[in-house]
């Protein structure tokens, strides 16, 4: 079981990469010199006018006014739809991955095909308590809406495709030991959007920060800032061998 | 068939503004989106509510919630929307009996959470402004209760392990005013006042000792059960 899920992480982070060099393509990469090129309040207002677009990607730039004062910005592009459905199916993996790896004693004592199968179209209202259904789930919805906003997305883009994700999770993943569950189903994307949308701006204000200990807190609460787009650019390498696994991590700063 | 009529009456009178040539009033649903678009509301505030059983006398509680609707709104004029309210009401003392043979003298909290989708539509016959913007929303859906009994006499202490939760329809109507629709810079925000009628079908007793909801046992209410929920909720739109 470790070696599957060793092996799902090592996909999934080379996918990472894999869409990094994807995002940093030579005709994206004009884009965004061109961009770079026009004066910071063409800049923001270029990025007022799309901001209501497809797609927006992190930029952490020094406001020339005041060179102690830092902010992020967003700039809009579009996000194909075919790439759209590949971070799907990368969410996906983790979230098998993520299953696997915290549920393996429940999915031994009560997992089963049969249970996969049947419990698809068995949708009912679960009888958890709030602590999961309004503390764990809105945490957990709080990562998806982030991953969709890592990539760029708008944010009912991030809410929507959440919300996909999440469907796929209960009817196709959780089934596996349990019916699919009404609360889960809107509370984790709706409540983890309002929570994400927290998490994001208090972690853009920590991370344009001096202090080191702010900047950590600020990757801490999203994560997913550290990825591809952002000032740190972070970097991996899977690295097999006959008898070996493991990955390579790197960071620009 | 005279109900009916009534009903369609009230539904035409509802969408007068989807039908009406002559609506000058050409600003958007909210600020931003001229064309139709979706959207995210999120309030807070009080609640209250009257509870109604076979298995205790009829109570009231009072609480705080948290409301959420995301909606697609489609012509300047209404729209379609999922929401939920999800509360937490607090009863002073309650005697009860049903799962136990005895009566019990307990203090209960109430977890209310309330599905529901519905129609949006702006107030009929009135002319917004940029302050004054106001919306009625009917809704049906589904929702659960869960009570947690605290503070219980010794002899029924047994009892703590267990939470109770019922379930069943629901229905309601809003009537909400949003500002700052039509200012560009400023942030869109509303007042909200619903009222829910939800009946209860079915009753658990789930052991919550458990890492996994353990139902222990449960039984149908004979549509005896109800309660009527009031919320006050201020919140904004997100995006």
């Amino acid at each position: 079981m470790k070696k599957i899920i060793l092996a799902y992480l090592l996909i999934m982070i080379s996918s990472f990469n894999l869409f990094a060099l994807e995002q940093n393509s030579p005709r994206r990469k004009e884009n965004f010199q061109n961009f770079e090129k026009m004066s910071l309040e063409k800049q923001i207002s270029e990025n007022k006018k799309k901001n209501d677009e497809d797609y927006d990607i992190y930029k952490y730039i020094d406001v020339k006014k005041d060179k102690n004062k830092k902010k992020f910005i967003h700039l809009s592009k579009d996000i194909p739809l075919s790439h759209r459905f590949a971070h799907l199916g990368l969410m996906y993996i983790g979230q098998w991955t993520t299953y696997l790896y915290t549920q393996e004693e429940t999915i031994k004592e009560e997992g089963s095909f049969h249970n996969w199968h049947n419990n698809m179209t068995r949708i009912h209202m679960d009888k958890d308590s709030y602590d999961f259904n309004l503390i764990q789930h809105s945490i957990a919805g709080n990562y998806y809406y982030l991953y969709y906003r890592h990539w760029g997305y708008t944010k009912s883009a991030a809410l929507l495709w959440s919300t996909m994700s999440v469907v796929l999770f209960e009817f196709t993943i959780e089934t596996t030991t349990e019916q699919p569950s009404v609360q889960d189903i809107y509370q984790t994307p709706i409540l983890g959007a309002v929570l994400g949308m927290g998490m994001e701006t208090a972690s853009n204000y920590l991370i344009t920060k001096r202090c080191k200990i702010l900047k950590v807190v600020g990757y801490m609460l999203n994560p997913f800032a550290i990825f591809p787009h952002s000032s740190y650019q972070y970097h991996s390498i899977p690295l097999v061998a006959k008898n070996f696994g493991g990955i390579g991590l790197a960071m620009t700063f | 068939m005279k109900k009916f009529t009534v009903f369609i009456l009230f539904l035409l009178f509802l969408t007068s503004n989807c039908f009406s040539k002559s609506n000058e009033d050409k600003n958007s649903f909210f600020k931003k989106n001229k064309d139709d678009n979706w959207y995210f509301l999120v309030g807070t505030g009080f609640s209250g509510s009257i509870y109604s059983s076979n298995i205790t006398k009829t109570r009231a509680s009072t609480g705080l919630h948290l409301s959420t609707s995301v909606g697609y709104y489609a012509n300047n004029s209404y729209a379609i929307e999922v929401g939920s309210i999800t509360s937490f009401n607090e009863f002073d003392s309650i005697s009860m009996e049903g799962f136990s043979t005895q009566e019990n003298q307990a203090e209960l909290i109430a977890w209310n959470t309330a599905f529901f989708w519905g129609v949006k539509v702006r107030f009929p016959g009135i002319r917004s402004s940029n302050l004054f913007s106001p919306f009625i929303k009917v809704f049906y859906g589904y929702g659960v209760s869960v009570a947690f009994l605290e503070n219980l006499s010794d002899k029924n202490k047994e009892m703590e392990k267990y939470r109770m939760h019922q379930e069943g329809p629901l229905f309601g109507v809003s009537i909400s005013n949003i500002f700052n629709t039509y200012k560009k810079h400023k942030g869109v925000w509303f007042i909200e006042f619903t009222l829910i009628r939800q009946i209860y079908w079915n009753r658990y007793a789930v052991n919550k000792t458990g890492t996994v909801a353990t139902i222990e046992k449960s039984e149908p209410t004979h549509n005896n059960d109800y309660s009527i929920q009031g919320h006050i909720s201020v919140g904004m739109n997100l995006f």
